[in-house]
């Protein structure tokens, strides 16, 4: 009997997995490669940005790119213990900017995706509470987020919970919508053998409903972690004292061009950081997933 | 321990439950010009404690019996009942293991079968043992851990006749529940099923679009029209068990069987084909007159 299960879990388990994954036949042969990110050929394109950089604003002083900072001038204004501009890796007000930018984004995210998921579930759950809300919704989604700018200011008063605000509106919508969508995506079969078993609403909302829309939900949540660091460094631009968005605005204004340069530099880090810090909690919460295609055991 | 022993010693003892009765059942699917009539004036009986099979040509709304048989849809017309009351909606009493795989990927194989206990309401402290015992019963207990997605096909469908059998549902309702299996695996689960059925005999209503797999299988066969949904052929599969492959082939019986129901079922199937034919030559003909 395994043999045979286990001749046929190649055929079937690559049919089962083909629409969410390309099929792994040989996954556990080459478990090193894919458990450990492709460091050496990332780090090549890394240099490759950077050589072109360099090269276009520094070495060859291209048209338009001559005004920039140079890829040497910006590292080094980073790391010299006392910048030109008051800015660098040595500095105190270096490491404000990113905490006050990284305190919004957690305030910011954390509403969003408390607000916004179990909006989304129940969005996707009950069609009478969708036909109440989602026209309000989707005629709201669209507005901009700087559209929101003045209501944020004149609804809070002082710049920092509207910087939050418009951070949080942003990251809710798409929060919310992926989860809806989460929930909807789930196969009704698996919901009536739910039922057929005897399960109440009440459990089938917890074990079969959440659990089912979690994949949606984690892609919803990374892009939402994109987007707070879109809408925050804009509403850190109009309004906002501190923050990566300030500093990068007033340096442009200071004419302290690479001072703007390790704001996005950093700006690019962090994102990135918060955007792994997601995965990796999404990965921890969907084990069967990871294990259905055979990566991790 | 104690609980399982007491509850298959009850099964042993007790009259068989899960009479089913479909008295001039109707169902018709959309409206309109799109409206589909997928049963009509369909009575017949599922007998007690037995393995009942229903085989028919595809698309006849064999799936669709199962549905209103487990009260996941009303009849138009007609009545359902279960044991001499009507069926208004799922129970789980009524089990039905769907013709695409529902287990719930985000549970592994224990987790699967101890929610069916939880679902039923059964305590915490019989889940642990019920769980351990049913997953003995389908083989699977050193799989308990694993998640669907690491099992063939031919494990999933064991772990969903293990859900669906802990509980002790009256009736076990199954889709094509062999459907997608290659040959060789397919065989191994009738015997398996077969072996799992003799130590928990039930109300069965199997369905099937093989003969030789319900034949094997069956102690009453239902051959069902061509769509609207009827009974065509009803009969008694009394032939000796334990039934293997190898046996039937040279079962004088059983290939009798074999032959009329392939001639019916042939019939059936065909009349589809006809009456696309009839169709377009009743159209042609209006397309002709209106010249
Ligand atoms: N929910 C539905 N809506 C519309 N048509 C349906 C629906 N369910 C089934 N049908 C139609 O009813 C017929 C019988 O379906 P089904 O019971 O699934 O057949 P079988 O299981 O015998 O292959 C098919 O022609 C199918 O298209
Ligand atoms: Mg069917």
């Amino acid at each position: 009997m395994t043999e045979i299960d286990a001749k046929a879990l190649g055929a079937d388990g690559a049919v089962r997995t083909a629409s969410a994954f390309p099929p792994t036949p040989t996954t556990v042969a080459r478990r090193p490669f894919r458990a450990s990110p492709k460091l050496p050929l990332s780090l090549v394109g890394f240099a490759a940005f950077l050589l072109a950089w360099h090269l276009a604003v520094e070495v060859w002083r291209l048209p338009r790119f001559a005004k920039l900072p140079g890829l040497v001038e910006v590292f080094v204004e980073w790391t010299s213990t006392d910048p030109m501009y008051g800015v660098s890796l040595f500095t105190a007000e270096y490491y404000q900017h990113i905490l006050v930018s990284l305190k919004r984004i957690v305030a910011a995210f954390s509403a969003a995706t408390l607000l916004g998921v179990p909006l989304g579930l129940l969005l996707g759950w009950s069609q009478r509470f969708r036909e109440y809300v989602f026209p309000v919704f989707e005629t709201l989604r669209p507005v901009p987020i700087l559209a929101w700018v003045p209501i944020s200011i004149i609804l809070f008063s002082g710049a920092e919970t509207s910087v939050v605000f418009l951070t949080f509106i942003a990251a809710f919508f798409v929060t919310t919508l992926n989860t809806m969508t989460g929930v909807q995506s789930i196969d009704p079969s698996v919901v009536r053998a739910a039922r057929c078993l005897g399960a109440s609403p009440r459990q089938i909302f917890r074990h079969i409903v959440a659990p089912g829309a979690l994949p949606h939900i984690f892609t919803g949540l990374q892009v939402s972690m994109g987007v707070s660091w879109f809408s925050l460094v804009a509403a850190e631009m109009v309004s906002g004292e501190f923050g990566l968005g300030y500093l990068i605005n007033t340096a442009y204004a200071k004419i302290q061009y690479p001072t703007i340069a390790i704001g996005m530099i950093t700006l690019g880090a962090v994102g990135y950081a918060s955007s792994a810090l997601v995965r990796l909690v999404g990965a921890r919460l969907m084990a069967w997933r990871l294990r259905e295609i055979g990566v991790g055991r | 321990m104690s609980a399982v022993a007491e509850r298959r010693a009850s099964d042993q003892t007790a009259a068989p439950r899960g009479r089913i009765d479909l008295h001039r059942v109707a169902k018709t699917y959309g409206q309109g010009r799109l409206a589909k009539t997928v049963m009509e004036d369909c009575s017949l009986t599922i007998e007690p404690g037995r393995l009942n099979v229903v085989i028919g040509p595809s698309g006849c709304g064999k799936s669709t019996l199962l549905r209103l048989i487990a009260g996941f849809d009303q009849p138009d017309a007609g009545a359902v009942t279960a044991d001499g009351s009507p069926v208004r909606g799922p129970a789980s009493d009524r089990l039905m293991v769907f013709q695409e795989s529902a287990l719930f990927d985000w549970m592994t194989v224990y987790e699967n079968v101890a929610f069916a206990l939880r679902a039923a309401g059964r305590g915490s402290r019989d889940i642990a043992p019920l769980a351990k015992d049913v997953l003995e019963r389908v083989g699977l207990a050193a799989f308990k851990e694993k998640y669907p997605g690491q099992l063939s096909g031919g494990m999933q469908r064991r772990v969903e006749l293990a859900r669906a059998l802990i509980n002790d549902p009256a009736v076990m309702l199954l889709d094509e529940p062999f459907r997608g299996l290659d040959a060789m695996t397919r065989g191994l689960m009738q015997e398996y099923f077969l072996r799992l059925y003799a130590d928990n005999p039930r109300t069965v209503v199997f369905v099937t679009t093989e003969i030789d797999e319900a034949i094997l299988i069956a102690d009453r066969l239902i051959i069902l029209s061509n769509v609207p949904a009827r009974v065509r052929w009803l009969v008694e599969i009394d032939l000796p068990r334990p039934r293997t492959v190898a046996t039937l082939y040279e079962d004088d019986r059983a290939n009798d069987i074999k032959r009329e129901a392939i001639e019916v079922l042939h019939e059936e199937a065909m009349k589809s084909f006809r009456g696309a034919f009839r169709e377009r030559a009743s159209k042609e003909a209006v397309t002709a007159g209106s010249k």
